[in-house]
């Protein structure tokens, strides 16, 4: 708390004069200012385990509306949905592409896109920024099926990121949200470091895509940490050049029993390239670099054993390893502490909710806790707004996988239409909250009706 | 008789609120409470468990009351005694029987019930009216099964009994009734107001009958240990051998039950109408005992929610050919959903990158969950 208040205070009363000047954008490289600061003393401690950074001024990057970190499913929605309602958005990345683990992370097929209404019948609940993805991605090729698609990791990059700009969003690659600006429990904005250094962004609403809800994190809000699986994927080329006839093959396959010891991944766009999904190991802190790093570490190792594999196995010489995905798979970290919970029992029940922001259905038969259990088909469900709002931190809104569920709802919550749909919803929010001077845990419900039908939202 | 003095006014009440908490209406922890006012039962289920747990007292204390009473049970509680009154008052006859020359089969019944209860079987108290009672309507909630509708039977079956020979069932059959005979004889005999010949008739009695009854339940037991394949009981359930003779077959645990996982046994067996688990439409819930709050024969020991986690219900075995991990699909739903951390993925192999359900059975406590869950079939429960 007191290093919160502390950049607050040096930010408003140091930098109003400075920042006032700036303008909106500021691309000017930021002044190098050596670090002169000294190790700190703790009486305690023969070693210190910290230095205590000096008090500096931060260069202000820009001010804008919106600031939404992260570009993931989660982020890209949020972004292009906020800057249709008019809010001057920019959106920040720490990689060099937008679609997050969906793309660079190369978790390729879109569950879910469809889910099954009160007359048991299947409609497509993924509908507005999502769906738009979708079809463009579809009319170049670069996905294929009409019910949860696969797509081309490539296509989608580029298609997301024409679809950020055309709608008006500000873009800032290689850029990772290090801290938050906070005034007592309000949001203000967020350091951002780069290869320019370190900056700040101030906005008057910031939207934590980041997956890992770094930024809620950092705010001091509370929130749940489960450990999930952390895995790494990767594709393989030429699967089509398989030759199962191959002198050799058969023995082999029944050698190992139903090609369990290798795997050779499931079907993408691009024909004889498979993704190669990977569970990784249990249990896993993902908010950890030392973790992260050695995992990816005995990832690469794994995956290239596998290759070899492959390349020994009869009829498969020509598999070759096309490329290991550039995001960690991270499914789950942090899930933040939001206005409201969204239990598995209502998305089983068809609970609605005045402040709606779209629906989502799930690919799982299901278990529902409320003293019976169910096995059937799953339902579509509707997700609140009051799920995004974080519950003591203003100017805030969470979406992407790191929002407000239980965890029995975790394989359905995390899945890339839902990101897209909590994206979207937090992005048209966001916008209203802009425009009506309000905070986003008090804005016009009918008002965000309005404008989520605009943006072709399916809400049931 | 008068169909509305004050004392069958008390009557309708009680036969009300039996009636009532013996339907399948997921009353809870209310679901077959009369079973508990059962002298007979409480009495034999105390001997066989050697145990007593609170709602043992309120039949014991109707037991003591007819030691002032004589058949004080037969008069208030009986909901059996109470529809053959209201048959009779319907279809009064003027037939007198007498019975004299019948031995008293209930005092028998009772000998050799709770000569087996010593040793772990009380083999009569399916014949205790409130259980007769009960499974009358806790037969038809789940299955129509034919033998199912067998315990549907009893209860008419009684009452045709009593249209025919009024007052036979309760004067020489019922065993209830027949604890009761026999708590009076007691009395007697501890005043000194009975014969010789009456005690001597007693003695032996206790005698032989306790001795068949110990007899049957050491020899019984082995003799079904048959070819059935073990079933999976309720949780909490004693050894298996012992459940099939201890378990009254009241169904108040299949009525109770909130996931209705609880079955009827259908199987030709001793076990004939036991509660069985089937993981079909539900698992064990991890916060609930009901079905052994409501047992009323100890046959499903009471247990603390708390120490549920460590009640073995069955064995998980999973078969990993459909699992989507080795399709290399996105799935971990079997593993959010069990409720004990049992399950993790491993690497099928030292260095693959596929990944298999292991289950870590110490942990796991067979409650079902991710047999239910999983979207490709993989597990497989089985009795422990
Ligand atoms: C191995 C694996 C397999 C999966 N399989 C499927 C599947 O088959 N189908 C499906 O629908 N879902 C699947 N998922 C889940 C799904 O991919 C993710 O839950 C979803 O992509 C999450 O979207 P998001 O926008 O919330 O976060 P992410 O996709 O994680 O995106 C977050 C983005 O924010 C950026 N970022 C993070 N922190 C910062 C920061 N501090 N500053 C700047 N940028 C930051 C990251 O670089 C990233 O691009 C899978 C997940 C994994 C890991
Ligand atoms: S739920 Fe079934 S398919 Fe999914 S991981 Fe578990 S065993 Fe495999
Ligand atoms: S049966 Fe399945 S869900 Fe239940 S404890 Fe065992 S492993 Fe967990």
């Amino acid at each position: 708390m007191k290093r919160r208040d502390f950049f607050t205070n040096s930010l408003f009363a140091g930098g109003a004069l400075t920042t006032g000047a700036l303008g909106v954008h500021c691309n000017g490289k930021i002044e190098p200012k050596p670090f002169s600061g000294e190790v700190a003393i703790n009486s305690g401690l023969s070693e210190p385990n910290f230095i205590r950074e000096p008090e500096r001024e931060i260069k202000i990057f820009t001010r804008t509306d919106i600031l939404v970190i992260g570009g993931g499913p989660s982020g890209a929605a949020a972004a292009i949905a906020a800057s249709k309602t008019g809010a001057d958005t920019w959106l920040i990345e720490r990689y060099n592409h937008l679609g997050g683990l969906w793309t660079g992370g190369m978790v390729l097929p879109l569950y879910s896109t469809h889910a099954v209404d009160r007359n048991n019948k299947k409609v497509q609940v993924m509908k507005g920024v999502g769906n738009e993805i979708w079809q463009r991605l579809k009319s170049i090729g670069g996905a294929i099926y009409d019910v949860d698609p696969v797509i081309d990791p490539e296509a989608g990059k580029y298609v997301i990121e024409r679809m950020v700009i055309e709608a008006g969003v500000k873009i800032l690659y290689h850029t990772l949200a290090t801290n938050v600006i906070m005034s007592g429990e309000t949001l203000k904005g967020v350091f951002i470091e780069n290869k320019s250094g370190r900056s700040v962004i101030l906005a008057k609403v910031v939207i934590d895509c980041s997956g890992d809800g770094d930024i809620f994190h950092l705010a001091g809000e509370n929130y749940d940490t489960i450990n999930g699986n952390i895995g790494l994927v990767h594709r393989l080329g030429n699967i089509d050049k398989i030759n199962k006839k191959e002198p050799g093959y058969e023995q082999f396959a029944k050698l190992i029993g139903k090609d369990e010891a290798i795997s050779v991944g499931r079907e993408t766009p691009i024909p004889g390239v498979n993704w190669n999904n990977m569970h990784g190991k249990d249990d896993q802190d993902g908010t950890d670099a030392l973790n992260l790093t050695n995992l990816q570490i005995e990832f690469r190792h794994k995956i290239w054993n596998n290759f070899q594999n492959i390349k020994k196995t009869p009829g498969y010489k020509d598999v070759f390893l096309l490329d290991t995905a550039s995001q960690l798979g991270v499914r789950v970290s942090r899930i933040v502490d939001a206005e409201y919970k969204l239990t598995l029992e209502d998305t089983m029940t068809f609970k609605q909710f005045d402040d709606v922001i779209g629906i989502s259905g799930a690919w799982t038969t299901i278990l529902y806790k409320g003293g019976k259990i169910t096995k059937q088909s799953r339902p579509l469900w509707q997700i609140p707004l009051r799920s995004l709002v974080p519950k003591k931190i203003e100017g805030l809104l969470v979406a992407g996988r790191c929002f407000c569920y239980e965890k029995e709802l975790l394989e359905d919550a995390r899945i890339i239409a839902t990101c897209l749909i909590t994206g979207q919803g937090a992005g048209v929010a966001a916008g209203i909250s802009v425009k009506e001077n309000e905070k986003t845990r008090n804005i016009n419900i009918e008002k965000l009706n309005k404008e989520l039908t605009n943006q072709n939202v399916y809400l049931g | 008789m008068y169909i509305l003095d004050k004392r069958n006014l008390l009557r309708y009440i009680w036969l009300g609120a039996v009636f009532v908490l013996a339907l399948p209406f997921n009353l809870g922890k209310l679901t077959g409470l009369s079973n508990w006012f059962s002298p007979f039962l409480v009495l034999s289920s105390v001997i066989v468990l050697k145990s007593i747990v609170i709602l043992h007292l309120i039949g014991l204390i109707i037991l003591v009351f007819s030691w002032f009473r004589s058949r004080w049970f037969c008069k208030y509680l009986c909901p059996v005694g109470f529809s053959f009154d209201i048959i009779t008052m319907c279809f009064p006859s003027n037939k007198v029987r007498s019975f004299s020359k019948i031995p008293p089969i209930n005092k028998w019944l009772v000998a050799i019930s709770f000569g087996g209860a010593l040793f772990g079987f009380s083999l009569f108290l399916f014949l205790d009216p409130l259980v007769i009672f009960n499974g009358f309507f806790g037969s038809l909630i789940h299955s129509f099964d034919l033998l199912v509708l067998l315990t549907l039977a009893a209860f008419p079956l009684l009452l045709v009994l009593q249209k025919i020979a009024p007052g036979l069932w309760c004067e020489k059959i019922c065993p209830s009734g027949g604890l009761q005979l026999s708590i009076a004889e007691l009395k007697k005999f501890v005043t000194g107001s009975s014969s010789n010949a009456k005690k001597s008739e007693a003695g032996r009695r206790l005698f032989i009958g306790g001795t068949i009854g110990a007899l049957a339940a050491i020899a019984l037991p082995d003799f079904k240990k048959k070819n059935t394949e073990p079933a999976i009981r309720p949780p909490g359930s004693i050894e298996s051998y012992r459940f099939d003779t201890l378990c009254i077959r009241c169904g108040s645990c299949i009525k109770v039950c909130p996931t209705q996982i609880l079955k009827h046994e259908t199987r030709l067996t001793i076990g004939l109408l036991t509660p069985i688990i089937s993981f079909e439409d539900g698992y064990c819930l991890e916060n609930c005992n009901l079905c052994s709050s409501v047992c009323p024969s100890g046959a499903i020991t009471h247990y603390n929610i708390k120490t549920k986690k460590t009640i073995k219900i069955a064995q998980t075995l999973v078969d990993m050919s459909n699992c989507y991990l080795i399709k290399q699909k996105e799935c971990a739903i079997c593993k959010n959903a069990c409720h004990y951390n049992a399950i993790s993925f491993n690497g099928i192999e030292e260095a693959s990158i596929k990944m298999k359900v292991v289950i870590d059975q110490q942990h796991c406590n067979g409650c079902g969950a991710c047999f239910i869950i999983c979207p490709e079939n993989c597990f497989k429960m089985k009795a422990v």
